[in-house]
C-alpha cells in the first residue's frame, strides 16, 4: 500500500538524495569537466557567467533591456525611466 | 514529524542506486525524469506524485547550486496570431494551441521557485499574439501578483503585441495591472505595410496606430520594436522621427535576421543608425529613449539572458531559453531546459548557455573575439545550424554599426 507522504518528508528526502547525488556529480565531473567541477565545489553562483563579469547581467538591468524575447533578443524595460 | 518508515540502508541511508540515477539524469543529453521518478517511487514505496515532487526539488536544488536564479519568465500564451507577417521569425512555430491554465500556473510557480528570493522578477506576456489568449494573460497576471505579495517580491509585467486587437477593456486591464505593452511597428505606413500584413494580405499600419492611440490613453510611454528589412533601411531615420511625432517614446531597433543582407544595405542601415544617434544626442528630450544608445560600451558579454536568468515556457509547458530560439526549429526544441513538471532538468544545455564556453571558443577560432561576442543564439542557428557558432553576418553588422554610429559601441 502506498504511503501518504507529507511535504516536510518529501523535502527531507529530496535534500538527502540531492546531497548524495551532488557529491557523486562533482566527482564525475572532476575528470571530464573540471571547470564544472570547480563550480560545483564553489557552490555555483557568480562563477557561472559568460565573461567573468557578474552573472547578474547588470548591463541589461541598468540599460533597459529585459529579456531575450523579440526578433533582436531584447525587449524594453520601462521601470526607472523618466516619463 | 512522523517517520516515513523507509528502512535504513547501508552507507548514507538512501536506497541504493538513487544517487547514481540522479547523476545520470543530470549528465544526460536528453534527460528522462519519469524514469527517475518511477525508480524513487518504487524504492521508497511512495506514490508517483510524491516522487515527482522529490525529483522537482532535487532538480531545483541542483540548479540553485550551479546557476544564477531565474528572474525573468516569458510565456507563450498562444501560438496563434491574427497577422501573417511574411518575415515573422515565428512563422514556422505558429499554430492554434493555447496555454492551459494548469501549465500557466506551473510556469509561474517555476519562476518563483527558481528565483531564490531575488527581489525583482519580471514576466513577459508573449505569443503568437498574446491578446488572443487573454484568459491566460489574466490568470498569470493575477496569480503571479498573489504569489509576489506572499513572497514580498516585486514583479513587472511586459507584453509584446502587434497592437491590432487592443480594446478599451484590454488596455484598461493592462493599466490596472501595470502591464507595459511593447508594440511591433516597423516604420511608417509604407515600410510597415510591406511585411506586417494581416492574413488577407492587407497592411496593418492604420490599425496599429489606432491601437497605439488607444493604448497611449492609459500607457503614456509607448515603446516599439522595429524590425528593419533591407529595402527599408534607407528610410529608417525618417521612420523613427515620424513615429516619434506619432507618440512613440522608446525604440528598440534591429535588422531582420534569417535573411541575407546585401552589403550596401548593411552599410545603409548602419549609417541610418548613426543619423538616429546624432539626432538623439543633439536634441535631448525627456519623452524619448533608445535603450541601446544608453547602454555602456564596456561590460558587454557573451550570450544574453536566455537560459541564464530568463526562460520561456511554451504552450505545453516545455522550457526554452527564449522565444526566438524556440521558434527557429519547429521539430526540435533547441537548447531545451526542461519543463514545468520537473523543472530545469537539462543541466548540460543550461550550462552551455550560461557559460558560453562553446560560443567563446568558436568566436576565438575565427579570430574575431576582440570585436564580437557571439551575437544571438537563435540568429547563429539560423545561419549555421548551431546556437554556438557565430553568425558572421551579425559580426559584420556589429562592426559596421560601430563604425557609423557612436551610440552603437555596445553592439558586439
Amino acid at each position: 500500500m502506498k504511503k501518504d507522504v507529507r511535504s516536510e518528508d518529501l523535502k527531507r528526502i529530496a535534500d538527502e538524495i540531492g546531497a548524495d547525488a551532488f557529491g557523486r556529480l562533482t566527482t564525475a565531473f572532476e575528470v571530464s569537466e573540471p571547470e564544472m567541477a570547480a563550480g560545483l565545489r564553489r557552490g555555483g553562483g557568480p562563477g557561472w557567467n559568460c565573461t567573468g563579469a557578474s552573472f547578474t547581467c547588470g548591463t541589461y538591468e541598468c540599460t533597459g533591456v529585459v529579456g531575450c524575447v523579440g526578433a533582436f533578443g531584447c525587449t524594453v524595460k520601462f521601470t526607472g525611466l523618466t516619463v | 514529524m512522523e517517520p516515513l518508515g523507509i528502512a535504513p540502508m547501508p552507507g548514507n541511508g538512501l536506497p541504493p542506486g538513487i544517487g547514481d540515477a540522479v547523476v545520470a539524469l543530470m549528465l544526460a543529453n536528453d534527460p528522462d525524469p519519469p524514469t527517475l521518478e518511477r525508480k524513487i517511487a518504487e524504492q521508497l514505496g511512495i506514490p508517483i506524485v510524491d516522487a515527482r515532487l522529490i525529483v522537482y526539488q532535487i532538480v531545483e536544488s541542483f540548479n540553485a547550486r550551479l546557476f544564477p536564479p531565474i528572474t525573468h519568465l516569458e510565456l507563450i500564451h498562444t501560438e496563434g496570431c491574427n497577422l501573417g507577417c511574411s518575415y515573422c521569425f515565428e512563422k514556422d512555430m505558429l499554430g492554434y494551441r493555447r496555454m492551459p491554465l494548469d501549465v500557466a500556473r506551473a510556469a509561474v510557480d517555476l519562476l518563483f521557485n527558481y528565483s531564490r528570493g531575488q527581489p525583482d522578477l519580471a514576466i513577459v506576456h508573449f505569443g503568437g499574439e498574446p491578446t488572443l489568449n487573454m484568459r491566460s494573460v489574466r490568470f498569470v497576471t493575477e496569480y503571479a501578483e498573489q504569489r509576489a505579495a506572499e513572497s514580498k517580491q516585486t514583479l513587472e509585467f511586459d507584453m509584446t503585441s502587434n497592437g491590432v486587437l487592443l480594446t478599451e477593456e484590454t488596455v484598461d486591464y493592462f493599466a490596472a495591472h501595470n502591464i507595459k505593452v511593447l508594440l511591433s511597428v516597423d516604420g511608417l505606413e509604407e515600410s510597415h505595410d510591406l511585411y506586417r500584413k494581416d492574413k488577407k494580405g492587407r497592411g496593418t499600419f492604420t490599425r496599429v496606430m489606432e491601437g497605439l492611440t488607444l493604448l497611449k490613453r492609459r500607457q503614456p510611454w509607448i515603446g516599439v520594436k522595429m524590425t528593419v528589412m533591407p529595402e527599408c533601411a534607407a528610410s529608417l531615420f525618417d521612420a523613427v522621427r515620424g513615429l516619434y511625432d506619432l507618440g512613440v517614446n522608446q525604440f528598440i531597433i534591429g535588422y531582420a535576421t534569417g535573411i541575407a543582407w546585401p552589403h550596401e544595405a548593411m552599410e545603409t542601415y548602419a549609417a541610418e543608425m548613426g543619423r538616429i544617434y546624432a539626432w538623439y544626442r543633439a536634441h535631448p528630450r525627456n519623452d524619448l529613449r533608445f535603450a541601446d544608445f544608453d547602454k555602456p560600451a564596456e561590460g558587454s558579454f557573451y550570450g544574453c539572458q536566455a537560459g541564464k536568468i530568463s526562460v520561456t515556457v511554451t504552450v505545453d509547458g516545455e522550457v526554452s531559453p527564449c522565444a526566438k530560439v524556440l521558434a527557429v526549429n519547429k521539430r526540435e526544441l533547441l537548447g531545451k531546459l526542461g519543463d514545468v513538471t520537473y523543472g530545469l532538468t537539462h543541466i548540460k544545455n543550461r550550462r552551455d548557455l550560461v557559460t558560453c564556453t562553446r560560443l567563446k571558443a568558436a568566436v576565438s577560432a575565427r579570430g574575431i573575439a576582440d570585436e564580437f561576442q557571439g551575437g544571438c543564439f537563435a540568429s547563429n542557428y539560423e545561419a549555421n545550424g548551431d546556437l554556438f557558432n557565430p553568425n558572421l553576418q551579425d559580426h559584420l553588422f556589429s562592426v559596421l554599426e560601430r563604425q557609423h554610429c557612436a551610440g552603437c559601441a555596445s553592439h558586439r
